[in-house]
């Protein structure tokens, strides 16, 4: 009973939303206005992929507070499952095999991951899908053997220290006369690996961020109490 | 491409109407921020439209994606790990106290 | 000469640094707090480049008459809450860092999606605030609402960007006309999503359960606090930003009449102390909302500034009331209530009890007086102004309703406070030997400052004229849109 009526409710939205919105009142076809009055953005590029100047530079401010809803996220869950000490024991016996292979591909998943956010601005990715992929290196570290504990003390001073450098950086604007995160390095010619100003400093300073907020997400939920 | 993140959108509203167990609610949420994120991207996007990266063949060229909405759904798309992350926090808080995922179980026990 | 992105920027630089340095997290609030207060004193008007880029590529921070009055109340009311639960604070102190700059960063933020970016990081930081309370099934249910509003927010922000372009603001609010067809469903969505947080009536589910158990720290917050910011950032975005069709307009406006009305009638059959005030809460959210909508900006800024004021003292009191032990002095009294030695908030259970506390009665007497309106208190100026600025108007429906609504309010309240001052069952005489046994401990410091701050309600009632100055310099700023100037003369690369 309860599934027909969500059933029937949910089809009368789709059936609202779809005769107010395809019906040509809202045309998606067209282009944002920001396309169409000239490529704005292409015309001062500020590096090579231009979704990184966007986020960077143009919206950092954006960026900033993102990283801050995955900074109060691991401070959440530090707070909710705090204080348990030892590793979750799993039900089947530990694989030999499964800890080497991991132990191998550990190094090439983190070098990937460092890889897509150094290039940030040249090739899509940058800090959040490396920084998850640092992050997912160590869950697979954790989930191949039962005693792992990642170091967490190091891990949560490098979240701590990213962010802050991430805030000084933007605090130097203001510093140098200017306005809050300008990008103050110089932007050199774009395809480059060095340039882009502050855009790939900022990307490396979140995935390192990211990856070891993840890490400390996973090792919270990977242990329990006595 | 619209209407496929709106259909995924109204199939985590379903989810979300219809589930008593938690990990599944869970799952509806995610699924919704799936549609969310699909729809956004493809507001951007029209026929015929290349990744907006400026490499030695496409310099200046007129017929970049709109980068904007791609940069709004990295955020998003971080907003809702980290809104996950959470729920599955006091997911695992409230198996330990009640001993079952079913909320209807919880809410009743008041 | 400060520039106000440093309100948002040192309680996050703070937030950062405080994981490190866990022992010194206490001292860092208190002093990001007191920052806080002091800059918004002296930070400068006008458009705020962030990172030099003009609008509307970049983001720009709006500080008009608007922002400066509710970054002047919330930075405030903060700090007050803050001082008052210094010893609650300790285990959230990083938490309400990032709270802090999150709640600053909404008010002063002139882009949509920014905003979105903000209300998230407030969002996130008001749950794991809300985990401290007992039942974390009611916390479970907040979330799940909280990121479905969210999300419909966010639905609603990129169907506006597909049709006009644009996120920012003030470039929004110059393109939009009024009767664009395709906008009713992202003004809808908006709404939606907003009306999670600001409790209207279809999506305030969760309130019941988060406030009736809060403390003395999370009840403020949450309903004082949250509610306020959330208030004012749907004022901007329903005055300043959209243009509402007349259809639309009714449409929300009976959304937010049936959320007064349900609010009002709830709280007059509760018999608990904070679930009245919750439900007086959502009442007041209604009437805020149904005055941004039909554009009498000016007032809505009043009650919503008199409502944060009287919640605060009145969720304090109402959670250390609630969730102190309480001490008997009779064993029979002892048996029946043996096992609840908190959560004690029945108003029969409490009765009398004012007059074991004088002072802290007075407190709570004179905000629950200006809630209900009451000559010589802020709340009757408040609402003289509403009525007046509506007869003045010609609309003659609302007034009525509000009226009504009024009517019950004053009844609950003055029932309520009846009932806490004088023992015994009505009718009776007051007796010593009626006044309830219960008694809670405060600290004296605190039952001075609870008393300052309600005395400021009294003051303002009396002589309200620089509230009610400020608040008009806000309205005007909120509907003449002086700010589309600087989009237009300075559009463009640099």
């Amino acid at each position: 009973m309860k599934k027909l009526t969500a059933i029937i409710l949910v089809s009368i939205l789709f059936v609202l939303l779809f005769i107010n919105m395809f019906n040509g009142s809202l045309n998606f076809d067209k282009i944002s206005e920001r396309d169409a009055d000239g490529n704005y953005y292409t015309e001062q590029p500020t590096s090579a992929n231009m979704v990184t100047s966007v986020v960077v530079d143009y919206r950092s401010f954006d960026t900033l507070g993102e990283v801050t809803v995955l900074f109060v996220s691991s401070l959440g869950v530090a707070f909710v499952l705090g204080g348990l000490t030892t590793r979750v024991k799993s039900n089947h016996s530990q694989s030999f095999i499964l800890k080497v292979g991991v132990d191998v591909l550990f190094s090439l998943i983190i070098l990937v991951g460092a890889y897509i956010f150094i290039h940030g601005h040249l090739t899509p990715g940058g800090g959040f899908p490396g920084g998850a992929l640092i992050g997912a290196a160590l869950l697979l570290k954790y989930v191949s053997n039962d005693t792992y504990r990642a170091n967490i003390k190091g891990f949560k001073a490098l979240e701590g220290t990213m962010g802050s450098i991430y805030v000084l950086l933007g605090l130097l604007g203001i510093v140098t006369g200017s306005f809050f995160l300008e990008n103050i390095l110089d932007i050199g010619t774009i395809g480059n690996l060095i340039s882009g100003g502050l855009i790939p400093i900022i990307y490396v300073l979140i995935g390192l961020k990211v990856g070891s907020e993840l890490t400390g997400i996973f090792d919270h939920f990977m242990n329990e109490e006595v | 491409m619209h209407i496929v993140g709106v259909i995924l959108m109204l199939v985590g509203v379903y989810g979300l109407l219809t589930n008593r167990h938690i990990i599944k609610m869970i799952i509806a949420i995610n699924i919704l921020e799936i549609g969310l994120n699909l729809f956004i991207i493809s507001v951007g996007y029209s026929e015929g439209l290349i990744a907006p990266i400026i490499t030695d063949i496409n310099k200046n060229a007129s017929n970049f994606a709109d980068p904007l909405p791609q940069a709004l759904v990295l955020t998003a798309i971080v907003i809702g790990v980290g809104t996950t992350a959470i729920l599955l926090a006091v997911a695992r808080k409230l198996y330990q106290q009640y001993g079952t995922f079913d909320i209807r179980e919880m809410e009743g026990g008041r | 000469m400060i520039r106000p992105v440093l309100l948002v920027v040192i309680p996050l630089l703070l937030g950062f640094l405080s994981v490190m340095f866990k022992k010194q997290a206490k001292p860092m609030l208190i002093v990001a707090a007191l920052l806080n207060v002091v800059m918004v004193f002296v930070i400068e008007k006008g458009m705020y480049y962030l990172g030099n880029h003009k609008p509307p590529y970049g983001i720009v921070l709006n500080i008009d008459s608007y922002s400066l009055y509710a970054l002047v109340v919330l930075n405030l009311v903060f700090t007050a809450l803050i001082l008052l639960n210094l010893v609650k604070v300790e285990r959230i102190a990083s938490i309400l860092l990032i709270t802090l700059a999150g709640l600053n960063g909404m008010l002063m933020t002139g882009d949509l999606f920014n905003l979105f970016v903000f209300m998230e990081i407030s969002a996130i930081a008001a749950f794991m605030i809300v985990t401290t309370n007992k039942k974390l099934v009611h916390v479970f249910n907040y979330m799940i609402i909280a990121i479905v509003g969210s999300s419909m927010y966010l639905f609603g922000v990129i169907l506006l960007y597909s049709q006009y372009g644009t996120l920012n603001m003030d470039k929004l609010a110059s393109l939009m006309g009024e009767n664009t067809p395709g906008t009713y469903i992202p003004i809808i969505m908006i709404f939606a999503g907003l009306a999670v947080e600001t409790k209207l009536l279809p999506f305030n589910g969760w309130v019941k359960g988060i406030l009736a158990n809060s403390d003395s720290f999370v009840g403020p917050m949450i309903g004082s606090i949250y509610s306020g910011v959330f208030l004012i950032v749907f004022g901007r975005l329903f005055t300043d930003v959209f243009v509402l069709s007349p259809q639309v307009k009714l449409l929300l406006s009976v959304v937010a009449i049936v959320t007064i009305i349900a609010g009002e009638f709830a709280a007059f059959s509760s018999l608990k102390l904070r679930q009245i005030l919750l439900y007086s809460s959502i009442a007041q959210s209604g009437l805020a909302v149904v005055l941004f909508i039909n554009g009498y900006g000016s007032v809505a800024i009043l009650v919503v500034f008199a409502n944060v004021v009287a919640k605060l003292v009145l969720f304090t009191l109402a959670g250390i009331m609630a969730n102190s032990h309480m001490e008997t002095e009779h064993t029979a009294f002892e048996n029946i209530y043996n096992n609840k030695t908190g959560n004690l908030d029945d108003v029969e259970a409490l009765s009398g009890i004012f007059l074991k506390n004088p002072l802290n009665g007075i407190a709570f007497t004179v905000s629950a007086l200006s809630l209900g309106s009451l000559p010589f208190f802020f709340g009757f100026f408040v609402k003289i102004n509403v009525l007046y600025s509506m007869f003045n108007n010609g609309d003659y429906v609302l007034p009525a309703i509000i009226l009504v609504a009024s009517l019950i309010e004053g009844a609950y309240i003055i029932r309520m406070l009846v009932k806490l001052w004088n023992p015994g069952k009505e009718g009776e005489k007051a007796t010593k030997e009626a006044v309830t046994p219960l008694n809670y401990e405060i600290n004296q410091l605190i039952c001075m400052a609870i008393l300052l701050i309600s005395l400021s309600l009294l003051v303002l009632g009396v002589s309200p004229d620089l509230a009610i100055s400020r608040a008009d310099e806000a309205g005007m700023d909120l509907e003449y849109n002086i700010s589309t100037e600087y989009v237009e003369l300075e559009g463009g690369m640099k």
